[in-house]
């Protein structure tokens, strides 16, 4: 029997959300397994789309995209894209099914083009009117379908056979041969084994229990993705089985631009490349200090790569979004690659790529597949003033990319043991004895091997635990990216469904890799909390008349290289953690590289490679630096022989083995990812190739291939490293020099960094600050300065909330402060419980001597 | 055997329990100041004593717990890095997979904890300091408004 008659054209995955048991890349696999050739995914989106499709052209197998939708008479009805423009269509529809529900006639008259049409499955009108041998009605549902499709001749009847009654399945294939329509058998596959099916149970479980959501899981275990065998047992009607065949040869011609870039066009090119020369030539003009010719070289070497990948129009827009936040005073930097180019130097601001050695080449070079990112950190709290800005500039083409939540372990417990019908108590028994630190931990091997678990309650669970494990991993929920959003060549929902957040931003059903893949742009608006603190401090200074402008401060302070080498550094930038401290007292840096150095190195990568040790032992003279060759030992100079940077290995493959930059990039990239891949293997051969033809001698190519390979996927970016410790550098100096601003601007800035506010207020006592306690009188909605101390806000108090700290602080305003307990409890009735947090925290004190001192003042009069 | 704690101030004693008990943090001073004495006795040392020790001594130190990580590792092996912090500093702690063993519940489940363990010192001015765990002081240890009940005899 040919093993690929058979096709399954109806697949929901756990990109059904709550529904599927299984993720595209375990379809695929099952299906390779199975020896069949082709298979559907048919989500109820596109979440799993691009990943599937990816999934299944790197395994051989012919991946058919489609959506399931429900229609205006309530049926649910598949359609298959049969080419890149009809999945266009496809994502049309998804986005109205989104945005109202259900598809109407005329949404499908519109966009329906190109797509392959199934009908009447399991729940439709058809159906269900065929099971009441009610022909007219279902004829006449038939009839507006048909009528509506632009492909009429691509509808047609599902049959399955799922247990159900035989007759129904005689009376679809009767009807549809008596309208002309062709049949496709189909098993609406939801789980890949029977055994899964309790998963499935328990998924909609969770539908009904945690969202209320009235849903009816499947009558039994059926449906699983079967073999063509198990489907000539149950289907008795082959022309349907070779028909999913001939649907599958429609959707051949189908393929997604992966790989390719998609960047928007705003501008003619060749307009927008001069506009950016120019603005870059009057920007380097208006440099602080004069550049040497060298600037003007790299500039037009830079500008050069970007107008050949036709990027112009990216960095204006990029430019035209940081003008919007330079206009409002939102503090930004630029993080990534980004940072190491001249350009984005002088458009956007940041670190000096020529004065810090940073290599353009990381960022923007012949051989990247993908769109280049520019990520810009914007202050946390007006990130969503820049994220509207951007929307709002193009409002056809931009949405959110999406962030795809997996059940946890932790969430998959509390989820699975509530679908399973345990008491709430007796969850929040079996999960709180659960760790945080399980985090990204299988659960079973967890409960074997942490010492702690061995006596928890939930050891006894044994099928809760079998199935949160088996949960874990799969897709729970979507939700809004932070701060990214994609900018489509033209309108964004032909790209991807776009929804409504109930913030009422447009979001795609793309996520960041997805993105990637399909090679469009992507803004990443950031937002980072730091910012934050440091535009706090900075207005605390401006209110005392102190005009710091920290983009312009010297960066060899001693005092803030003494704060840093002395390792008080909680609330610093980056190097408060346990181990940064500990990097610090050994590294003692006292010159801004060393804060690079410092940044990148503590990273799992030079930590496991046991980089960390022998950096600090060679810079502090411990050990000498062994011999290298000339042109790596050029290279590796600055960091004393150890391969910090990502750069450094580009620059090695590139003057060792006269790679260009972009293999070498390659190269690097191939070492990080996919070190057995045979692309690795020609890269070698290639480096050593290149290396003999510079004149080294094969066993020296060998040599430094092998200690390059070796720690080259331990490499950090050091354009990124380097602008991130410029934000170290400035954090460090506001501490050192205005500690009170430095503390206060932590504070108000939310959860800044890895310590609560706690550990920041003991701190700032340590540095000798004086901290005064909430008070009825004193205290305002944030942490305010008080002479050189800090006056502590009244929401810091247990069930005080920002809300009643600001009704304080307004009636407070409006009648002047509170001179007694009781007049405090009439100004502001709150309940007793609050009463008493108040009066135990101490925020009435001296309130009854105040009272005294009146009733005494009185009397004397 | 002398009773030092007398020394104890119980009014600070009774403000660190009030502000534990109905506040996110400690205004007037660190809770565990407060308790000094009787923590002297216990020779249990401040976080900025440690600086004065070297490096391989046996000590006590107690703290708030203030993170536990657990990073990944390379051979899959738990690690726990420990931040506490008492009232003159930091104190970081390394809890190896042996003294895991015994004292992990307790590590996870309190907000004071108190440990003993071996004093690591590096780097060229020995202030990268921290403690590799040998066992957790358990009487000491738990929750931070039971801690600051504490009868003392």
């Amino acid at each position: 029997m040919n093993m690929d008659t058979f096709v399954h054209l109806e697949v929901l995955s756990a990109f059904s959300f709550l529904w599927g048991t299984f993720t595209p890349e375990d379809l695929v696999e099952a299906v390779v397994s199975m020896g069949q050739k082709s298979v559907a995914l048919t989500d109820y989106g596109l979440h799993g789309a691009i990943r599937f499709y990816k999934a299944a052209v790197r395994s051989g197998i012919q991946p058919i995209i489609g959506t399931k939708h429900r229609i205006w008479d309530g049926s649910q009805v598949t359609f298959l894209a049969t080419s890149f423009e009809s999945y266009r269509n496809l994502c049309r529809l998804v986005s109205i099914t989104s945005n109202s529900g259900v598809i109407t006639k005329q949404d499908l008259s519109h966009y329906s083009k190109g797509l392959v049409t199934i009908a009447g499955g399991r729940d439709s009108l058809i159906c269900a009117a065929l099971k009441k041998r009610r022909f007219d009605e279902a004829e006449l549902g038939l009839l507006e379908l048909k009528s509506s499709l632009n492909n009429p001749e691509w509808l047609f009847i599902t049959i399955q056979n799922d247990g159900g009654s035989d007759q129904l399945l005689e009376n679809k294939i009767d009807f549809a041969l008596s309208m002309n329509i062709q049949i496709v058998a189909t098993n609406e596959v939801t789980f890949l084994t029977p055994r899964d099916y309790i998963l499935h149970r328990i998924l909609v479980n969770i539908q009904c229990k945690h969202h209320h959501r009235t849903v009816t899981p499947l009558p039994n275990d059926s449906f699983f993705l079967t073999s063509i065998e198990e489907m000539e047992n149950r289907i008795n009607y082959h022309q349907a089985i070779e028909n999913t065949q001939y649907v599958a040869s429609l959707c051949k011609r189908f393929s997604l631009p992966v790989g390719k870039l998609h960047p928007p066009s705003i501008q003619a090119p060749k307009k927008a490349s001069e506009k950016l020369t120019k603005l870059c030539f009057k920007e380097l003009a208006t440099l602080n200090s004069p550049v040497g010719v060298n600037y003007f070289r790299r500039l037009d070497l830079e500008l050069e790569a970007v107008n050949k990948t036709r990027l112009a129009d990216f960095f204006l827009l990029v430019r035209n979004v940081v003008d919007f936040a330079r206009s409002g005073n939102i503090r930004h930097s630029v993080r990534g690659s980004a940072a190491g180019s001249l350009i984005v130097y002088l458009i956007l601001g940041g670190v000096d790529p020529v004065a810090n050695d940073l290599l353009f080449e990381r960022f923007i070079n012949d051989g990247r597949g993908d769109m280049p990112d520019i990520d810009i950190d914007f202050d946390s709290e007006r990130r969503d003033e820049v994220i509207n800005y951007v929307l709002g500039l193009f409002p056809r083409q931009t949405a959110m990319v999406c962030t795809i939540h997996k059940f946890k372990c932790r969430s998959a417990v509390r989820l699975a043991a509530r679908a399973m019908g345990y008491p709430l108590n007796e969850i929040n028994r079996l999960a709180s004895c659960l760790p945080w630190s399980l985090r990204g931990r299988d659960l079973k091997l967890s409960l074997q091997e942490l010492p702690e678990l061995r006596s928890a309650p939930i050891q006894k669970e044994t099928q809760l635990v079998d199935l949160a494990s088996r949960l874990t991993g799969l897709p729970f929920q979507t939700s809004v990216h932070l701060g990214g959003i994609i900018i489509a060549p033209d309108d964004i929902n032909t790209w991807s469904p776009v929804g409504r957040s109930p913030k009422g931003l447009p979001v795609s059903q793309l996520d960041k890799d997805d993105v990637e893949a399909l090679g469009l742009l992507k803004l990443d608006i950031l937002g980072l909390r730091m910012h934050t603190a440091i535009t706090k401090a900075l207005e605390i200074l401006d209110e005392k008349g102190i005009n710091l402008n920290l983009d312009h401060i010297p960066l060899d302070d001693k005092r803030t290289y003494s704060l840093l080498c002395s390792t008080h550094s909680v609330g610093v930038f980056q190097l408060e953690s346990p181990g940064q401290r500990s990097l610090l007292g050994c590294l003692q840096p006292t010159e801004f590289k060393d804060l690079v150095a410092e940044v990148s190195l503590f990273r799992p990568g030079p930590v496991e490679g046991d980089m960390v040790n022998v950096y600090i032992r060679r810079r502090n003279q411990e050990e000498s630096v062994p011999f290298l060759h000339g042109t790596i030992s050029e290279v590796l100079k600055e960091t004393y022989g150890v391969i910090l940077f990502q750069e450094q290995v580009l620059r090695i493959a590139h003057f060792f083995a006269g790679l260009s930059y972009a293999e070498a990039d390659a190269f690097r990239r191939a070492m990080t990812k996919d070190r057995k891949s045979r692309k690795m293997e020609l890269l070698k051969q290639c480096f050593i190739e290149g290396a003999i033809d510079h004149g080294h001698s094969k066993s020296l190519a060998e040599k430094v291939f092998t200690q390059v390979s070796a720690f080259a996927s331990y490499g950090f970016c050091k354009a990124h490293a380097a602008s991130f410790a410029h934000i170290t550098y400035q954090s460090a100096y506001l501490k050192a020099h205005y500690p009170q601003a430095f503390y206060l601007g932590l504070l108000n800035a939310g959860q800044v960094g890895s310590y609560p506010h706690s550990v920041v207020i003991n701190e700032a006592r340590r540095w000798g600050l004086r901290i005064y306690p909430p008070h009825v009188n004193s205290s305002d909605v944030e942490y305010t300065a008080e002479g050189t101390g800090i006056r502590v806000p009244l929401d810091v108090i247990n069930g005080v909330g920002p809300a009643l700290a600001r009704r304080i602080r307004a009636n407070r305003k409006r009648f002047g402060p509170f001179q007694s307990r009781e007049e405090f409890l009439a100004r502001i009735p709150a309940p007793k419980r609050i009463e008493d947090t108040l009066s135990i925290a101490g925020a009435f004190e001296g309130l009854e001597y105040y009272e005294w001192g009146l009733i005494q003042e009185a009397y004397n009069a | 055997m002398l009773n030092r704690a007398k020394y104890i101030n119980e009014a600070a004693r009774t403000r660190a329990y009030n502000e534990t008990v109905s506040m996110k943090v400690f205004c007037h001073a660190h809770p565990l100041s407060v308790m000094r004495p009787l923590l002297i006795q216990q020779n249990i040392i401040k976080a900025t004593d440690l600086r004065r020790l070297p490096s391989g001594s046996l000590v006590r130190v107690i703290g708030l717990l203030v993170i536990v990580h657990t990073p990944p590792t390379k051979s899959g092996k738990r690690v726990m890095f420990l931040t506490m912090e008492d009232e003159t500093g930091l104190i970081d702690v390394v809890v190896f997979p042996k003294a895991q063993k015994g004292f992990a519940r307790t590590i996870l489940t309190s907000e004071v904890l108190a440990v003993e363990g071996k004093l690591q010192k590096q780097g060229v001015k020995g202030i990268s300091i921290s403690i590799v765990m040998e066992k957790a002081l358990t009487a000491w240890s738990g929750r931070l408004d039971k801690f600051l009940k504490m009868e003392v005899h």
